[in-house]
């Protein structure tokens, strides 16, 4: 008969072993940091940008207001329509864009601790963009609007995969430029 | 003409002062040459780091950080948090968008070097520097389950050749008091250098790692548990778990995608990191590092430009008799001036272009060399822009020095009233 303790054990090490764990960690949520991943092939670039909707809008609840409302599909329709990165000569036109508005329903998953008094609901921004840029085999570097249209992005962290390698960069306030060397 | 015959008197003068010139242009070389060489040193140093792993899309381990996963598994620093189980590598393999993957098993040591087991698909598909694949120095890849093949720096350090019996440390510690005596290994194979951490590793397969370890379960080797070389043979020695994947894909443009469904397996929590974007993060964190040789540079640079222009004053304060002469016969204060110019110039582009000489000659002589004996991978390739400039800055600063004595030549020789100042 297996004693008590034991018992405990497994089922406590079934539970931290449980598959379900590797799937439902929450992404990470940082106010004033925001992700864009590029994959370059040719003259045709996926991206992926994420973003706290707070960076963004200013606020992560529903809107409430009309003035919030219109802030985000003034937001909404330039993230649909401007291309996220572009050629130093502006060459680049999005194909497809989806803009999607993520919420966290658990408001303590996040890489920081908040302090709000009232209820908090936290939000992504996820821009997907898939853009053609004639002259991108040649850049050798590219230039994104993120970081000077929003001022709410403090730190731009951009990840590239293309035929030439992978490579990573971050971006601080007010940068646009980026060069794509390793 | 005039230029023609400045340039002739310049060429005469340079020769009649020959030994002397030559000890200054020799110091300038050097210096010219240090400069180039910390300059390369620290583009080098970022090079030779980040083609530690190439063509490599994903690294695949258990749940953890880029930089742990990307240290342990590339680098050989520090441990796995966890492993990962048989069965997830073998539902990747079945990854339509998966090209390839190598398999890695880390936990054994030889002599303080890291034991990687792994399979065919490594001397297949691992790539480093500009996707160079891994040669054999000498022997050939593992075939039998207690093969072993050695990196350059392992072989060297020491002292190994084809045939040696190796005996493999349990755990990784430098000093292990448990070995796997009843498992000796030989080594089949040596690899040529890389200048990358695979030197300092002791590849053997992954049923290899297995059968050392049957026997083992409760991390000591229990007697007459253990496998003899004899009763590995033919048994099943497929491993249960593995440290990590390396992976390659098809269309690069799906890493991104890839990634994120492996980081959302369902299965056993995995971190599939892109090799590229943590080096470009670790060599962020070691930006120190950097900027401390471009600091060294900027001395470097300052130094020899004082150096340069302390040795021209000196060289043309002892011509005034020289000049005297010159002025006597009737050159004029300009071209005395202008001789000044041409010598300074002439002993600064040649001593650039002996600079160029040297460093070219010491890195193809010294390169292979140091990548031998060090590890120290260094590949003679074209100066950049940015070299360039810094090499073009040389004849400019001698240029600006030589007007200083050519401006006070013109002005002793216009006192003291020879020829005609009003031509100039």
């Amino acid at each position: 008969m297996l004693s008590k303790k034991r018992v405990v054990i497994t089922i406590a090490s079934a539970l931290i072993g449980s598959p379900l764990m590797a799937a439902d960690n929450p992404a990470s949520h940082l106010h004033g940091q925001a992700n864009l991943q590029l994959a370059f092939n040719d003259n045709r670039v996926d991206l992926l940008f994420e973003s706290p909707a707070g960076n963004l809008l200013g606020f992560e609840h529903e809107p409430r207001t009309t003035e919030q409302q219109q802030t985000l599909d003034r937001v909404t329709s330039w993230l649909k329509a401007t291309p996220l990165i572009n050629t130093s000569e502006s060459t680049c036109t999005v194909e497809a864009a989806n803009v999607q508005r993520l919420g966290h329903d658990d408001g303590h998953a996040h890489a920081h601790t908040h302090t709000h008094g009232e209820e908090e609901h936290h939000a992504d921004i996820e821009v997907t963009q898939v853009l053609v840029c004639s002259g991108l085999k040649q850049a050798a570097s590219l230039v994104t609007p993120i970081s000077t249209r929003f001022s709410g992005v403090e730190h731009l962290n951009i990840e590239w995969v293309g035929p030439d390698g992978q490579g990573a960069t971050r971006l601080e306030s007010g940068d646009q430029l980026f060069k794509l060397g390793r | 003409m005039k230029i023609r015959l400045a340039l002739s008197l310049a060429t005469a003068s340079l020769w009649y002062r020959r030994k002397v010139l030559a000890l200054v242009c020799l110091t300038l070389t050097l210096s010219v040459t240090l400069l180039l060489g910390v300059q390369y040193l620290r583009t080098e140093v970022k090079q030779s780091f980040t083609s530690t792993i190439s063509d490599t899309d994903l690294i695949i381990g258990a749940r953890s950080g880029q930089l742990n996963l990307l240290l342990y598994t590339v680098f050989h620093m520090g441990d796995a948090t966890n492993n990962i189980r048989w069965s997830t590598f073998q539902a990747l393999e079945k990854d339509a968008r998966i090209d390839w993957l190598i398999p890695i098993s880390l936990g054994d040591s030889y002599k303080g070097f890291r034991v990687v087991a792994t399979d065919k698909a490594f001397k297949e598909h691992f790539r480093y520097g500009q996707g160079q694949p891994l040669e054999l120095a000498g022997g050939q890849w593992s075939e039998g389950i207690f093969d072993v093949v050695l990196g350059a720096g392992v072989a060297r350090t020491l002292s190994h050749q084809l045939n040696d019996e190796v005996i493999l440390s349990h755990g990784g510690g430098r000093t292990s008091f448990s070995n796997h005596k009843d498992t000796p290994f030989k080594v089949t194979g040596i690899l040529e250098a890389t200048g990358t951490p695979v030197d300092q590793a002791v590849y053997i397969s992954l049923q290899g790692m297995e059968a050392i370890h049957v026997g083992w379960e409760s991390g000591v080797a229990i007697p007459g548990r253990t496998l003899t070389p004899e009763r590995a043979q033919g048994r099943d020695l497929t491993p249960s778990a593995i440290t990590a994947v390396f992976a390659g894909l098809d269309r690069k443009i799906l890493t991104f995608r890839v990634q994120r469904d492996i980081n959302q397996y369902a299965e056993e929590p995995l971190s599939a990191i892109l090799p590229g974007v943590a080096l470009s993060e670790l060599w962020r964190l070691m930006g120190q590092f950097e900027r401390a040789l471009l600091g060294i540079t900027g001395f470097v640079v300052v130094t020899s430009l004082i150096g340069l222009i302390a040795v021209l004053l000196t060289l043309q304060a002892q011509r005034s008799h020289e000049i005297a002469v010159l002025r006597a016969t009737g050159a004029s204060p300009g071209l005395i001036a202008s001789l000044y110019v041409i010598e300074c110039l002439a002993l600064a582009v040649v001593a650039c272009l002996s600079a160029l000489v040297l460093s070219s000659l010491a890195i193809s002589i010294l390169g292979p060399w140091l990548l031998t004996n060090y590890g120290i991978q260094i590949q003679l390739r074209s100066l950049n822009l940015e070299e360039w400039a810094l090499l073009a800055s040389v004849p400019l600063a001698a240029l600006l020095v030589a007007f200083v004595p050519a401006l006070s030549a013109w002005q002793t020789s216009r006192s003291q009233g020879f020829g005609s100042p009003d031509k100039l």
